[in-house]
C-alpha cells in the first residue's frame, strides 16, 4: 500500500516539495543577509528616532528595493492551506471514483480501511514535515521582510503550530469533501470555500478573543508595550458604547480648556467626565497557549474528518 | 456439489429503485456462467455485492459459504473482479498494475501474470493509457487472475471490443477455465458469445433470477408451440408459459415443460426445440412485460 501511494502521488509529493524548496530557499538565503544589510544601512537608529531624517528614508527605501520582493512569501502560509485542500485532500478519494478505478483498488486483497488510513497517514506525514520545514524557515526569512522585527501576533501566522496545524486540516477538508461528493471538481470547490471560511473565522474572531478571553483595561497605562491590542474604544460607567459626537465634543473640551497642562493625557479628562477607555488585549505570555489552543483545533478536526472519511468510504457502495 | 457462489435473498434498494428484490440463485463450482438480463436487471449490483464493493439492504451472497459482509479478505483472497470498462490507473505501465496486484494481494502469482500479458503481446513497460480496448481487456484480466483466484467476476467484458478481440478474450478465458479450474461468472448482452464459451446460465429480470440452471437442461426443458387459440388452456395445463404472442386465431408460446408432454401434435399444433437466443429473449421480455405492467 505504501508503494501503490508512492507510485500514484509521486508527483503531488514531488510538486509539494518543489514549491516549498522554489519559495522557500531564496527567501531563506535573504533573511540570513538582512540583519547585516538592516546594520550597515543604520536603519535601528532611524527606527529609535520618530523624527528620522532624509538618510534614513534613503535607507529604507534601499532596503525596500533589496528585500522588498520577500514580503510575498509571507502570504504563502495564508495560501498554502488553500493550495493544500483543493489539490491534495480534495482527489484523493474523489478520483478513483471518477476514473472507477475504486472498484479495482477496492477488489484487490486488502480492505478498505486501510487503504484509506495508509494513504491518509503517507501523506499527513509528508505534509506536516514540508509544513513544518516551512515553519523553520519562515522566522529567518522573516528578517528580510520588515526591517522592524515581526511582533509576536503577526509571527503567529508563521509559528510551527499554526502552519502544520492549519496543513493537516485542509488535507482532512479536502479527503472529506471528496469521500462526501465523490467528484474532484466540486470537492476542489467546496474545500476551498471552507478552508477559507474557517481560516476567516480563526483569524478574525476565535484567535483574538475566543480561545482565551482577551484582558480589558481601563487605561492605555499599565499595558506592555509588546501585547496584541484587539481593541480600543470609549466606553461610560455602564460599559456602554460612547458616541462619536461626545468624543468630539470632550476632545475639544479638553484642548479648548488648556487641560492639557494639568492633566497627563486626554483619557485622564475624558474618565473626569465619565468616559472610559475600554482596551481589550492579549498579553504576549499567552503565545503559547494561545499557539496551543489554535493547534490542538486544527488537529482535532483534522483528526474528526478523517475518521469521518474512513467511515463514508466504508459505508457507501463503491 | 460445492457451491462458487449462492445469492440468498438478496435485496438492494437505491434510494426509491429496489435494484435487486429478494433474488436467490446458485452456481456451481467449476462452471463458465453467462448472467444475463435486461439493463438496471441488478447484474451488475450482484456482482459488486459479491465482492464486497456494494452491501446488499438485506440477504447475503456467499462466495464458497462466505459473505463479504462477514469475512471481506476471505472473498477478496478468492474471487477476482473485473469491472466494467475495466478500469485501470491510466498513468502506470502494465508493469506497475502487475506490481500493484503483487503489493495489494497476499496471494499473487507474478509470473503467471506476467506470463499471460506476454501472450497477449502487450509489452511490460507500456502505459496503460496507450492500449487498446482488447489490450486494456487483456491486462485487467491478467490483474485479476494473477491471484490465482476460485472465482473470477467479469462485468460486462466485451463491451467495447472489436469482433477479433472479442474472439481472442473469449478463447483465452475459456482455455483458462479449462486448465486452472477457475468458476467463471460474466455478464453479458451478447448471446451467441454466451452460448458459445458458457456452460450455465442465469437470467436476472426484475431484480429477481428468472433462471439459473445447466444451459442444455435450460434449453432442452423449453419449447415452442405454435397452435390455434382453442389449445391455450392444454398449453396452460401442461406447461408453464414464458411468454406468447396471439393472433386472433393462433397462440405462439415459449413454454416451460417439467416432465415429457403428450403433445396433440397434427391439428394445427406444432411443437419445436428452442435456441438459446429465443429462450433468453422470452423471459427478458417477460421481465420487461411484468416491470412494465406493474
Amino acid at each position: 500500500m505504501i508503494w501503490l501511494t508512492y507510485r500514484q502521488h509521486r508527483w503531488e509529493a514531488l510538486l509539494t516539495l518543489a514549491v516549498i524548496v522554489i519559495l522557500g530557499l531564496p527567501n531563506l538565503i535573504a533573511g540570513l543577509q538582512a540583519p547585516s544589510v538592516i546594520a550597515a544601512l543604520g536603519i535601528p537608529a532611524c527606527v529609535a528616532n520618530p523624527n528620522f531624517g532624509t538618510e534614513c528614508s534613503a535607507a529604507f527605501n534601499q532596503f525596500g528595493r533589496q528585500f522588498g520582493w520577500t514580503s510575498y512569501f509571507s502570504i504563502l502560509f495564508v495560501a498554502l492551506p488553500a493550495l493544500v485542500a483543493p489539490f491534495l485532500g480534495a482527489p484523493l478519494v474523489s478520483r478513483e471514483h471518477e476514473f472507477r478505478t475504486s472498484l479495482l483498488v477496492w477488489a484487490q486483497g486488502i480492505t478498505r480501511t486501510r487503504w484509506l488510513v495508509t494513504k491518509i497517514v503517507l501523506f499527513a506525514a509528508v505534509l506536516a514535515g514540508g509544513a513544518w520545514l516551512l515553519a523553520a524557515i519562515a522566522p529567518i526569512a522573516a528578517q528580510a521582510w520588515s526591517y522592524r522585527p515581526a511582533r509576536w501576533q503577526d509571527a503567529f501566522e508563521w509559528s510551527p503550530a499554526v502552519i502544520v496545524g492549519t496543513a493537516l486540516f485542509a488535507l482532512a477538508l479536502g479527503v472529506f469533501a471528496g469521500a462526501l461528493t465523490r467528484r474532484a471538481l466540486a470537492a476542489m470547490l467546496i474545500a476551498l470555500v471552507a478552508i477559507a471560511v474557517a481560516r476567516g473565522a480563526v483569524i478574525s474572531q476565535l484567535r483574538p478573543t475566543a480561545f482565551i478571553p482577551p484582558i480589558v483595561a481601563t487605561s492605555h497605562v499599565g499595558i506592555p508595550p509588546d501585547a496584541w491590542v484587539i481593541s480600543s474604544d470609549y466606553v461610560d460607567a455602564n460599559g456602554n458604547p460612547v458616541g462619536i459626537d461626545r468624543l468630539i465634543q470632550l476632545n475639544n473640551e479638553f484642548f479648548r480648556t488648556g487641560s492639557r497642562a494639568v492633566l497627563v493625557s486626554s483619557d485622564d479628562y475624558y474618565a473626569q467626565n465619565g468616559v472610559f477607555v475600554r482596551v481589550k488585549y492579549q498579553p504576549r505570555e499567552r503565545e503559547g497557549q494561545l499557539q496551543g489552543i489554535e493547534f490542538t483545533l486544527y488537529a482535532g478536526l483534522a483528526v474528526a474528518l478523517f475518521a469521518a472519511s474512513v467511515w463514508l468510504v466504508r459505508r457507501r457502495p463503491a | 456439489m460445492s457451491l462458487a457462489l449462492e445469492a440468498v435473498n438478496v435485496s438492494k434498494r437505491f434510494g426509491r429503485v429496489l435494484a435487486l428484490n429478494d433474488c436467490s440463485f446458485a452456481v456451481p463450482a467449476g462452471r463458465i456462467v453467462g448472467l444475463v438480463g435486461p439493463n438496471g436487471a441488478g447484474k451488475t449490483t450482484l456482482l459488486h455485492i459479491a465482492v464486497g464493493l456494494a452491501e446488499p439492504t438485506s440477504g447475503r451472497v456467499h462466495v464458497f459459504g462466505i459473505s463479504a459482509r462477514e469475512d471481506i479478505l476471505g472473498v477478496l483472497s478468492r474471487v477476482g473482479f473485473v469491472a466494467q470498462e475495466r478500469p485501470l490507473y491510466r498513468g502506470f505501465t502494465v508493469a506497475d498494475m502487475l506490481e500493484l496486484g503483487r503489493r495489494l494481494n497476499a496471494r499473487w502469482d507474478f509470473a503467471y501474470a506476467r506470463q499471460r500479458v506476454a501472450n497477449a503481446g502487450v509489452a511490460l513497460d507500456r502505459k496503460i493509457g496507450s492500449l487498446s480496448g482488447g489490450e486494456r481487456a487483456q491486462v485487467a484480466l491478467s490483474l485479476a487472475l494473477g491471484k490465482r483466484p476460485e472465482l473470477l467476476l467479469l462485468d460486462e467484458p466485451l463491451g467495447g471490443l472489436d469482433p477479433l478481440a472479442r474472439r481472442s478474450f473469449l478463447q483465452e478465458l475459456m482455455s483458462t477455465a479449462a486448465e486452472s479450474g477457475v468458476t467463471v461468472i460474466l455478464t453479458s448482452h451478447e448471446i451467441a458469445a454466451i452460448e458459445r464459451t458458457c456452460d450455465y446460465l442465469v437470467i436476472l429480470g426484475r431484480g429477481r433470477a428468472e433462471l439459473a440452471g445447466d444451459i442444455d437442461t435450460v434449453v432442452g426443458s423449453h419449447v415452442a408451440v405454435t397452435a390455434p387459440s382453442r389449445y391455450e388452456e392444454f398449453i396452460r395445463t401442461h406447461s408453464a408459459i414464458v411468454d406468447t404472442e396471439r393472433t386472433e386465431r393462433q397462440i405462439s408460446a415459449l413454454v416451460r415443460v417439467s416432465q415429457a408432454v403428450d403433445w396433440p401434435t397434427g391439428n394445427g399444433l406444432q411443437v419445436r426445440p428452442v435456441n438459446l437466443e429465443e429462450l433468453v429473449l422470452a423471459y427478458l421480455r417477460r421481465a420487461r412485460l411484468e416491470r412494465t405492467t406493474k
